[in-house]
Formats: C-alpha cells, structure tokens, sequence
C-alpha cells in the first residue's frame, strides 16, 4: 500500500468521527477489580459492649466480663473498614475510563490525590493471561518520575465476584509517602476465594510495629459465617513478653452463634485462660463458661443446651 | 388528403368525422394485413417503468385478429425488444409484404408501439428508434398502406416553449412529408403524459382504442369500425377519461394521408353474430365489460336510442355502470357464435365498494416527484468487534425524482437494542439499545413492478449499554459510518410497496484499538407514497 494511499484513508477515518467507551477488554479489566461489596464480611451485628480486644493494660477485668460476641462483631467491623479502605482506593477506576489503552493493559492516571496533596496516583491492571490479572496502585510525589507501588494484587478468574486473589499492602511505602499514619500497619496481605459464588473464604495479616493480627473467615450469601483472628501483642506488661489471643466464632443466618477465646503465653506463663460464650438471636448471652477470674462468681452460667451453635474449638 | 390535428382542437374530431363519412372504405376484400405489435415497459435512462405496456399491445393484437382480418401468423408480437430487434423485424416482414403484393393483395402494415417515446424516438429499454427512421423504413415497405399507432408518453404534437423536456417527436411537423398512404397516430400531444390506468389494466388511448373496434365506435352502425371511427372514439373518450385525472387531459393526435386510398376499415364484425348487443333502450353512458381477470375488456358511451353491438369473444363477463350514487352489475354468458342482448333489467344495484374491476386509481406514465413514508424491520450483523447483532425497527422519508429522475433521497431512524454478555457463558451481561440516523441516495432501474435500486448512505450510529450484574460503569459510543445499499422494490398498489433491503457499512472503532469494522442490515419495509 502506498503512502499516498494511507494517508488518503487515514484523511477518510479522520473526516469520521467516532468516539466513545464501549470496549469489552475494559469490561473484562474492571470485572477483574474486586469491589467493596465483594470483599465486605457479613458479621453479627453490633453491639455496644466494649470489645475483648481493648487494651488489657486497661481491663483488670480480663475474661471476666468479657463479650466475645462483641469483640467479634468489632473485629469484623475492623476487617471491614479495612477493606473499605482498599476498595475505595480502587473504586474510582469505575468512575473514569482508562487513561491508556493497551493490548492487555489499562492505565488510569496520573491524577492529582485530592486526599493526598502533593502525591500523584495511578492505577494499573494488567492481564497476563484470560484468567490472571494483576493490578497496582501506586504513588509518586508530585515532580518525582518514579511511582511506587502500595497495593499490589493479583486476581484468577473471569470476574472478582467468581474469583480467587489477593492484595498486599505494603505500609512502610504509604508511610513514607504519608499516606499511612504511624499506627497503620506495615504490611497487610487479604485473601480471597468467591469461587463458588455462594461464600466468602479469605484471610487477612496485619503485621504493626508492636503487634500482629491474623484473620481467617468465611461468610455465607445467607449471612452465616465464621471467623476466627488471632492477636499478638504484649497486653500484659511484663518480662515474658508479647501475650496471644485466639478467638473462634460462628454465627447462622439468624445471628445466633457462638465464640470460643483462649489467651496464653507471654507473661501468663503455662496458664491459660479459655472462655466459651452462646448467644441468640438478640445478641443476648445465653451461655458461658470460662476457667479464670470465677472467685466469688459462677465460672458457668446458663446451659450449653441453649446454645444453637455449639462453640468452637479456639 | 392530408388532415393534420392539432391538440385541443374541436375540429379534429369534426375533420376525423368528415374523413369516415365522405371517404368510402376501401374494398376490404382484397387487402392482406401484416401488423408489428411493439411493447416495452422499460424506457431506460431517465424513463419510468410503465406497467401495462404488453396488456395494451396485446389488447389491440387480439381484437384485430378476431375482428380485423388479421391472420395470427401475420401479427408479430416484440415485447421487451430492443431496436435493432423491431429493424429486424420490420424487415422480416417486407417479403411478405412484397409477396402480397404481387400477388394482387392490397397490403396493409400496422405498427403499434406502447412504451416510453423521448427526444423523437422510441425508447426501447436501452435502445432507441427514431421516428423519423422508423417512418422511413415503414414508407419503405411495400405496404399500401402503413399505419402507425403510437402509445406513448409526449408522443403528439408541436410542444409550447418552455424549459420542459423535449418531446417525444412531433406528428404534425412534417412527419407526412413525401410519403404516401401513411397514417400516423399518437396518444398524447408532444408535451403530456400519457396515461396508465391500474381499473382498465392498461393506457386510456389503448383501451378506448381496442374497445372501439370492439364495436364502440361504430358511430354508423353498420358493423365496421374505421380507422377514423377508431380515432374520433379514442380521442373523446381519452379526453373525457383522462380530464379529470391529476396529470390533466391527455389529447392524442394524428397525421392522415392515404393518399386516395380512403378511409381504412379495422375491424368487422356485421358479419359476426357473436358478442353482447346494447339495446336500443338501454340506459345511456359507460357500460364496462370485465373479464375474468377483473380487467376491462371493452368499454361502451352508449347514447339514447341507439343499439350499440360489442364484438366480444366467447367467455363470461361482468358488467358494470356507474352512476353518481351506486354502481350496477351483472354477469352474462356470451355463447360461442351467438349474441347475447344486454338491458339494464339484467343488472343490480351494488355499493362501490363491490367494483368489479381491481384496482381503481389511475397512474401516471412518468410520476413527478414524490415522497413516501415506510416503516419495516430487520436485522444488524458485525462481521466482527465488540458489538452486538441487534434487531432494528425504523422510519424512512423517501423522496422520488426531486433530485433527476428515478434518483432517490432518502433519510432513515431507526432503533434497536436486546442483552447480550461481553464473555461467552452470559459472563459479563448487559442491556444495549442503538440508533440509527441516516441520509441516503441512490438510483432506481424501475422495471415494471419491480424497482432494483443501488445507493450510497451515510449514517450516524449510536449504541450504549449497562451492565446488569456487574458493578462496570455504562459504556457508549458513537460514529460516523459510510455504506453502500441496494435492493429491490416491489409495487404493491398505486401507493403501496414493499422493499426488501441490504446495507454494507463502514465503522470505525478506536477504544479497545483502532479497527475498521463492518456491518451488515437486511431489512424488509412497507411503504406508502404520495
């Protein structure tokens, strides 16, 4: 084909105005992305109690009153605005098209951060194959050329809500751009399988300066689910250093459930305090039974026969 | 004797009627027939398909061969010739001609023609015949007398000053000049259209002409129709019929010079006792006789007190009269060899509604501009790209001949839409609607009922689409897209038609990538014209 001769066909295409977002692959791109909605666990419901996480420095009262149900209630809330956070930083690829086209990428950026002045951010996706897609979010200081990535994640499927990935938040990087607070966690790595498209089955690690959480759960369209999360940190000052907690929770569509929590280690030394707690549909505790702090008060109350679950093993 | 009528004028019909009665006939006995039946729907370029042309040739073939004296073997039918085809033929005959001839015959040629005349000449499809050279090949002949009879559209005499179109030729320019024992007659002045009609089947001229050498212009009542006799009836009944119509009255005209010869007797039937016999007291006016076709065999101005005979052939008729409030039918049986006498007592009075003849809209030649409205359906395919087949229902203005003659104009919307799903499996789905915004133009090869037509289109495409599982922002867009159309017309009625229709379109699409896609729409539509 001769020069003259594209150039008089690319005169006609000109003279052809055409414009638009239709496009499949961008479909299929942001199909990889889960959503907020995708990811958000379905917990109990929450209560006003003060959860079993507080500060044990502050809670002298350590077991003995506590709310298992409402400590898991709250660190579900927490996993879920965990996730908010995550997702949000994703969602605003569904509000604007692609900044960049290519074969098997999209871009989206550099934007200015409204939230974040003086950072520049951009969102990548890239398809490695029809059904692996890994994605970046990544900042850069406004005049810098390089970006540096903050969340990484990878997807398997065909669409995040029939698919299988994960995020790694890299904390140290937000921090030094300030986009992370001192407190926020370093690292975090959230898991996730809706493979079935009926459950929710993932994990979520937060590793902080001075503790470390580790959650595994699985919800159920119906609402039913489990979770169970450990939490390492020093709650007891002291010479033996950081305590453990592991609690382990179940609920069914109705909100009646049951939780087991054990601590151990750390400055308890060979002790280990264990609680199993039942509640209904209300929230209201029907059982419980625990082996410390029962001096002068009954270490069970109600009957486990009241339980709708029966409480797991922590 | 030479009579030259000029259009518009009483006194060619009083000079036709001077002619039949102070020019004895010809002794018939003696003379041998030879005729050339020319019919051609199609004019070629800048012309009109016609509808009727072959009916109304074969019309006047069959009352002369029954009534006229006119073997079969010596009327030769032409439909759909081209020029050099009729030269052939007219040469073909000339042996024959020359044979009876010598043989002490008197021989008479008839060449009648129905079809499209322009620029002086006969336009047979994408041929075209000069008169004059056609004249001089029928002078050439060794007829006695030629008679040319001509069908045709701006076929008469001299036309007024004006930007119009040439005309078709002029008879009394001249056209006799030299030649003997020709007669020229022609069914419209130089600058008018002749005129179809879809209730007779055929051209007012043709009909009135055949019907009166059926018997309808036997204004002597002696059982012969003559030339002239012929040409007084189908001229007043062309005018009469055709003065109401739309296109306005349409006058035939003719040169005359038979040199001596007299008038010329066409058909006779005194002799034959088969047909329909219009009593004497029979009421006056239009009595139509419809075939079994629904078609008007002969049609009859019967005037008070006058018995009015139909030389019609053996078959089963319809009647009809129309008066100001109700038609009246009946049917009748016209036994071989026998005449049946037809009164007003035979017929019933009937509602319009129960016609008999099809169709009752007249139908001009060349139609002028016009414009339709058509609505239809179909059906849109990408080759390839990410867009969805889809089903289409639209609107189209159509306008005919405003831009040249049997060139269209066309502007079109459309609307479509369904679900479909990015990924196979219903994976990724979604609802899509799509419009269409178009302007066309093409031309038309109009052959009889049938229009092929080719064009050109420029359309503006807009599609749009939301997800419906899926949390993906809606997707649009828009286009410019050339294309190329053709298809094929069918003339259901005067105003109705139908259209079946392909589109080849050009896309350009530059999301995912650049690429050039194409598109295909078959559509099928009804149409209503004004």
């Amino acid at each position: 084909m001769s020069l003259n001769y594209r150039r008089a066909i690319a005169l006609v295409l000109a003279l052809l105005p055409a414009c638009g977002t239709w496009s499949d692959l961008d479909a299929q791109f942001l199909a990889a992305v889960p959503t907020k909605d995708d990811l958000t666990l379905s917990g109990p419901a929450e209560t006003q109690s003060s959860p079993l996480t507080a500060d044990i420095s502050q809670r002298q009262d350590l077991l003995g009153t506590s709310r298992v149900y409402t400590d898991v209630v709250q660190q579900v809330s927490d996993v879920n605005k965990f996730i908010d956070a995550l997702a949000n930083g994703l969602d605003f690829i569904r509000k604007l098209p692609p900044s960049q086209r290519l074969a098997d990428a999209r871009l989206w950026g550099p934007y200015d951060d409204d939230k974040h002045p003086g950072l520049q951010i951009q969102i990548g996706i890239q398809r490695v194959s029809a059904t692996e897609y890994h994605y970046a979010v990544q900042y850069r200081r406004k005049g810098a050329a390089d970006f540096s990535t903050v969340i990484a994640g990878v997807f398997y499927g065909e669409k995040a809500s029939h698919g299988m990935g994960n995020f790694q938040v890299d904390g140290r990087v937000g921090k030094s751009l300030g986009i992370s607070q001192a407190q926020d966690a370093e690292a975090v790595e959230l898991g996730y399988n809706m493979s079935d498209g009926l459950s929710t089955v993932g994990h979520l690690k937060a590793q902080y300066s001075a503790a470390a959480l580790e959650y595994a759960y699985a919800t159920k369209r119906d609402g039913s689910g489990e979770v169970s999360f450990t939490v390492t940190k020093d709650f007891v000052a002291g010479p033996l250093g950081d305590e453990t907690l592991r609690v382990s929770a179940h609920w069914l569509d109705s909100q009646a459930g049951s939780a087991s929590a054990e601590v151990s280690g750390g400055d308890l030394g060979t002790s280990k305090g264990t609680q199993q707690e039942c509640w209904d549909e209300s929230a209201r505790q029907v059982y419980l039974s625990k082996n410390f702090d029962c001096s002068g008060a009954s270490c069970t109350e109600g009957s486990p026969s009241a339980c709708r679950l029966a409480p797991p093993t922590p | 004797m030479a009579i030259r009528c000029h259009r518009r004028s009483s006194a060619c019909l009083l000079a036709a009627a001077l002619l039949a009665a102070v020019a004895p006939a010809s002794a018939q006995a003696a003379s041998r027939r030879f005729a050339l039946f020319i019919a051609n729907n199609d004019g070629g370029a800048g012309t009109h398909p016609l509808r009727y042309a072959k009916e109304d040739a074969e019309k006047v073939r069959n009352v002369l061969t029954r009534l006229g004296d006119l073997a079969e073997q010596d009327a030769l039918l032409l439909y759909e010739q081209s020029a050099d085809q009729v030269r052939g033929a007219l040469a073909r005959l000339e042996p024959r001609l020359r044979q009876a001839a010598e043989s002490g015959q008197r021989p008479i040629l008839f060449v009648f023609y129905s079809g499209h005349a322009k620029d002086g000449a006969l336009r047979l499809g994408s041929s075209s015949l000069p008169l004059e050279e056609l004249k001089t090949r029928m002078a050439a002949t060794s007829a006695e007398v030629r008679i040319g009879l001509f069908d045709s559209c701006r076929s008469g005499a001299t036309r007024t000053k004006g930007a119009r179109k040439a005309p078709a030729f002029e008879v009394d320019s001249g056209l006799l000049q030299g030649v003997r024992g020709l007669v020229i007659l022609a069914s419209s002045a130089a600058d008018e259209d002749s005129q179809e009609s879809d209730e007779l089947s055929g051209s007012f001229f043709s009909h009135h002409f055949a019907s009166g050498l059926m018997g309808g212009a036997d204004s002597s009542g002696d059982g012969k129709v003559s030339l002239a006799e012929a040409y007084a009836y189908a001229y007043s009944r062309t005018v009469a019929d055709t003065a109401e119509t739309a296109a306005g009255a349409q006058h035939p005209t003719f040169a005359y010079d038979l040199a001596g010869n007299g008038d010329v007797i066409l058909t006779d039937f005194a002799a034959r006792t088969e047909g329909v016999l219009l009593a004497a007291d029979a009421p006056e006016g239009s009595w139509f006789v419809v075939d079994s076709r629904g078609a008007v065999a002969a049609e009859v101005s019967k005037s008070p007190g006058i018995e009015r005979r139909i030389a019609l052939g053996p078959g089963r008729y319809r009647i009809k009269r129309r008066l100001p409030d109700r038609l009246r039918v009946g049917e009748l049986s016209v036994p071989a060899g026998q005449t049946v006498v037809l009164n007003d007592q035979m017929l019933r009075d009937a509602p319009f509604s129960d016609d008999p003849v099809k169709g009752a809209v007249t139908r001009r030649f060349q139609p002028e501009s016009h414009f339709g409205m058509a609505l239809g359906g179909g059906y849109q395919r990408f080759f390839e790209g990410p867009f969805p087949s889809t089903g289409l229902i639209g609107l189209e203005l159509g306008l005919r001949g405003y831009l040249r003659e049997n060139w269209l104009l066309g502007f079109d919307l459309a609307f479509g839409g369904g679900n479909a799903s990015v990924l196979p499996g219903g994976q990724l789905p979604y609802r899509f609607s799509e419009w269409d915004l178009g302007v066309s133009i093409g031309r038309e090869w109009p052959v009889g009922l049938l229009s092929p037509f080719l064009g050109a289109r420029l359309a503006m495409i807009g599609l749009s689409r939301r997800f419906t599982g899926d949390p993906i922002p809606d997707q649009v867009y828009a286009a410019m897209t050339p294309g190329l159309l053709g298809g094929l017309q069918l003339r259901l009625s005067s105003h109705l038609t139908a259209t079946a229709r392909a589109r080849l379109h050009y896309l350009f699409y530059n999301v995912d990538s650049r690429q050039s896609l194409g598109y295909l729409e078959g559509a099928l539509l009804l149409g209503y014209e004004l």
